[in-house]
């Protein structure tokens, strides 16, 4: 009996030593596959320069493999869409250079598509499966230049990111308010058409 | 025989006429040596033989030397499903052009160096150079800047502290994304372009040395080739691939209309004469007129473009007609010695050759490059041959006494009967010519200058495709001239701002670049409404600027303000497609190209001619349409100039011979052109500049083919002599017709038209209709048989 009680002790505290480290896999697999996901965000702008973070609050809306609407409400309106591959501010074809890679990038990572970014990004994964944390570094010497590192964490969606830059730059965005769908409403449709 | 005797007497002997002949001959060696002796002798560039529209000699400099640069330069997109697939593609690309010696200047790579390099040269001047919109903003609206510059602060991607402490107002990073065309995106440095769902690296290379002497156009056109089978998804574009292609089709057609000429003319000789040495002597006759052919065009031209050679190779098929007329001659008048033979035949043979001068000359006063070097060609060409025969041909040939074959009667015969034919069907024959001839109607005239070059079907289709992707240049573009830097400034800026207000894009320099005063300008506005203004204080109060960050970007505003020069700034800036906008100030003024760019499948509403104003120092230059329309002008003014040449002929002739003779010659071209229009009008409809050119020939060669019948009466000999000539230069002309350019084809199509009918009009024209000769004159007196 005493020997039976030693043995579970012994596999219980040995337990951790067998939990495996988590893998994006996993990850993937219990991450909620609806397309259409609609949010409330928060992003903070630290930057370095200011004596205060620069908060924006607003809206998104994905629609997985198609486009992503970033609609800020405040402290002023505007409106950043990325539909197809292209970039479009306000209604108009975006020009500046790097904002439709971000995009991309932005689109990925609110899309769990995380094997995707594993070609430009060393990830790394913490915690459990329904509470996770990813740290991704830059393999591109020239994209850590201008990008440090970010890290995401959610558990059935991304809920929080945030993007390292450098001389201490940094920015957070929390998600809020999230709803999944299956299918685009007509509204959700329009917003994210080619203009 | 009716031939006159008025030079039976002419005392040329015949030692004397071979040295002459041999002081020509050597004559022409030394000079084509000497003029074959330059490598480039040999011209394909197209835009050198066409007319050239009249622009100021300066304009023609800058335009010389853009056009120059086209030429060498040529563009391909290599296609991926990513921009790193498209990269990684390129690159190969990139190594095969590498690797094939024919390319100079594999580019462009911008790498994050370059970016780096041109941030900090133009940095200290970030408060005087701003995109269009955002000088128009900090002069009337500064308010716009600053909510601009809230909205890009407050982007999901953010801003670089370190960038943005040197421009709080993003007015530097949206003036460097104006200057890369298109924003292309790069990707390890090779620039990429979007196109439906698919990436295309984009590579620019130009052709090494010269790229048209003729063996750089060989090598080219199989490299090209290639390319098309390593890389079949890749579309390249350029003008050396054109010209390349154009040059090695013209080589071998030239060799194609050269041999077969040569053939035939080998094979029916051999036929008629049956013996070896009219053979020889005519070939000598051939060979010392393409001698001297590209002996006058190397003295007088320095060289010889491609299409007039191709031209020029139907020479052989001329050239020889008065070979054939004297040994037709010869044998037909087996009591007759040479000399006596060369002497009767000095005045038609004269008169035919006359003609035929004429007729080529009209092709040099067209002023027109290419055609002039066929004139000088084909001129020299025939003058020579014509003295072989006469100088040379005494000497060298010997009376036999040979006659005619037996089937040449027969020959004859059968002209005759198409002669009483003609006759007794006469109304039905009118009628048939009627019909022919009816098709004018359904004529109409157009000159494209594409026609002048048939590029392969490959390159076409490329073209098109590459035009939908990128806004290449469409051919057009402007030259821009100021009395000063100012001056230019201000008159380059309207027309930009003109061609703008049409939605024509453009590329002109003063869309980045503004002069000192203009510089010193903007910064004043900014301090006024910007930075000097309670509206800095409140921005950086609103978005919380620490105090250390506000006065850093104020003293680094408060700089004092060095204007840049246009040399200076396009240095910095180290961008080939800007800088090759720019041709310099001297002490005339200066000037400078806008590009006029444009998708291929939506050209623009506005013509571009109405933007073309040189006592404003804006001048269009647009090849393609203003060549097109000068060949218009240039064939109206030949239509004019054949009816003269006809009045001309009428004139000399009716003073000759009288009005009737006049006619009766007369008829035969005219009615042979007649004929020719009919069947242009019905086979094809279109008409232009080098159909009027033909005409001119058929006008020259067809009338000697009535001279013939009118001098020598309906005998065995002249059908024989009109019908042997008459197939070798229709044969020539119509191998010319089998050309894939379409002026060498329409041409050669018209002349053997032309040839066929003059060579059938002419024994119904020249004389009354002779009865049928009867069985027994094919034997003749003296018949050694």
């Amino acid at each position: 009996m005493k020997r039976r009680a030693l043995q579970w002790m012994v596999t219980l505290t040995l337990l951790p030593l067998f939990a495996h480290a988590l893998t994006l896999a996993e990850i993937e697999q219990q991450l909620d596959p609806a397309p259409v996901l609609n949010a409330d965000f928060r992003q903070q702008q630290h930057l370095a320069m200011l004596s205060r973070p620069l908060v924006s609050t607003g809206s998104l809306l994905l629609i997985k493999g198609h486009g992503l609407q970033w609609q800020m409400k405040a402290p002023f309106t505007s409106d950043l869409k990325l539909i197809d591959g292209t970039l479009y501010s306000n209604g108009q074809a975006d020009s500046l250079p790097g904002g439709d890679a971000f995009s991309r990038r932005l689109m990925m990572v609110l899309s769990g598509d995380f094997s995707a970014l594993d070609n430009a990004f060393e990830i790394e994964a913490s915690g459990q499966p329904e509470q996770w944390t990813l740290t991704l570094e830059p393999r591109n010497a020239t994209l850590k230049k201008v990008l440090h590192g970010l890290s995401v964490s959610g558990g059935r969606t991304p809920e929080q990111f945030r993007l390292n830059y450098p001389n201490g730059d940094y920015s957070v965005t929390t998600l809020s308010n999230i709803q999944l769908t299956d299918t685009p409403t007509d509204d959700e449709e329009q917003r994210l058409a080619r203009p | 025989m009716r031939a006159p005797d008025r030079l039976a007497g002419f005392r040329l002997n015949r030692p004397l006429g071979a040295a002459l002949w041999c002081l020509l001959i050597l004559l022409g060696i030394t000079l084509a040596a000497s003029g074959l002796r330059s490598p480039h002798w040999l011209n394909s560039n197209l835009l050198a033989m066409l007319p050239q529209d009249t622009v100021p000699a300066a304009t023609r400099q800058v335009s010389d030397r853009y056009r120059q640069t086209l030429s060498s330069t040529t563009l391909w997109l290599t296609p991926g499903d990513s921009p790193a697939d498209a990269a990684r593609r390129t690159e190969q690309l990139r190594r095969a052009l590498g690797g094939s010696a024919l390319f100079d200047e594999i580019g462009p790579t911008l790498s994050e160096q370059d970016l780096q390099q041109r941030y900090r040269a133009l940095a200290p001047y970030r408060y005087q150079l701003l995109t269009p919109t955002d000088r128009q903003a900090a002069l009337s609206q500064p308010d716009a800047l600053i909510q601009q510059a809230l909205a890009r602060l407050y982007r999901p991607s953010g801003a670089s502290s370190q960038q943005w402490q040197a421009d709080p107002l993003f007015l530097f990073e949206r003036y460097l994304a104006s200057l890369s065309r298109n924003s292309t995106a790069l990707h390890n440095g090779i620039a990429m372009l979007s196109h439906g769902d698919r990436y295309w690296g984009m590579s620019l290379a130009s052709t090494r040395h010269d790229s048209f002497a003729i063996d750089q156009q060989t090598q080219l056109d199989a490299f090209r080739r290639q390319m098309q089978q390593d890389f079949p998804d890749t579309l390249f574009t350029g003008m050396p691939f054109y010209a390349a292609a154009g040059a090695v089709s013209a080589e071998r057609e030239i060799r194609t209309v050269g041999l077969f000429s040569l053939v035939c003319i080998v094979l029916l000789f051999v036929l008629v004469f049956a013996s070896l040495r009219p053979l020889l002597l005519a070939l000598i006759s051939i060979a010392s007129g393409v001698l001297w052919g590209l002996a006058a065009s190397l003295w007088l031209f320095g060289e010889l473009h491609l299409l007039a050679l191709v031209f020029g190779a139907s020479l052989i098929g001329v050239s020889v007609d008065y070979s054939i007329h004297y040994f037709c001659h010869l044998r037909g008048q087996p009591d007759a010695a040479p000399i006596t033979v060369r002497n009767r035949l000095l005045p038609p043979l004269g008169l035919a050759l006359l003609s035929s001068v004429l007729g080529y000359s009209a092709m040099a006063w067209a002023q027109f490059p290419g055609l002039r070097q066929v004139a000088v060609f084909s001129i020299s060409g025939l003058v020579m041959a014509w003295l072989t025969v006469m100088l040379l041909f005494p000497a060298l040939s010997r009376q036999t006494g040979a006659t005619l074959s037996p089937w040449v009667a027969r020959l004859h015969r059968i002209m005759a009967h198409w002669q009483r034919l003609i006759l007794r069907f006469r109304w039905l024959a009118l009628a048939a010519g009627a019909a022919i001839v009816s098709g004018m109607l359904w004529l109409s005239a157009s000159d494209d200058v594409h026609d002048y070059q048939t590029p392969p079907a490959h390159l076409q289709a490329m073209q098109t495709q590459l035009g939908k992707i990128t806004d290449n240049a469409p051919g057009a573009y402007f030259v821009v001239h100021g009395r000063d830097i100012q001056h230019w400034w201000q008159r380059e800026q309207q027309l930009h701002d003109a061609l703008q207000a049409a939605h024509i894009d453009s590329d002109a320099l003063s869309r980045y670049w503004v002069p000192a005063q203009q510089q010193h300008t903007i910064h004043t506005a900014l301090a006024d409404g910007v930075f000097q203004h309670p509206r800095f204080a409140r921005f950086s109060d609103t978005v919380g600027m620490t105090d250390a960050a506000r006065q850093k970007v104020q003293a680094d505003f408060d700089q004092p303000v060095t204007p840049l020069s246009l040399p200076d700034w396009l240095q910095r800036l180290d961008n080939p497609a800007l800088s090759q906008l720019w041709h310099g100030c001297d002490d005339q003024g200066c000037r400078s190209l806008v590009l006029v760019r444009g998708k291929v499948d939506s050209p623009h509403e506005t013509p571009l001619a109405t933007f073309n104003a040189p006592d404003q120092g804006i001048t269009l230059i647009d090849d393609a349409s203003s060549i097109s329309s000068l060949m218009g002008t240039l064939r109206d003014h030949l239509h004019l100039l054949l009816i003269a040449a006809y009045a001309l002929s009428a004139m000399l002739l009716t003073l000759a011979r009288g009005p009737v003779f006049a006619l009766r010659l007369l008829a035969v071209p005219a009615l042979a052109s007649l004929v020719v229009l009919g069947s242009l009008g019905w086979l094809t409809g279109h008409y232009g500049l080098i159909h009027v050119l033909a005409l001119f020939l058929i006008l020259g060669i067809g009338i000697d083919y009535a001279i013939f019948y009118q001098q020598d009466g309906h005998t065995p000999t002249a059908t024989l002599a009109v019908l042997f000539s008459a197939t070798t230069t229709s044969l020539s002309f119509g191998l010319l017709g089998l050309s894939d350019t379409q002026v060498v084809h329409d041409f050669g199509f018209s002349v053997f038209i032309g040839i066929v009918a003059a060579a059938l009009l002419a024994p119904l024209f020249a004389v009354t209709p002779s009865p049928l000769p009867p069985a027994s004159e094919n034997r003749r007196p003296h018949d050694r048989h």
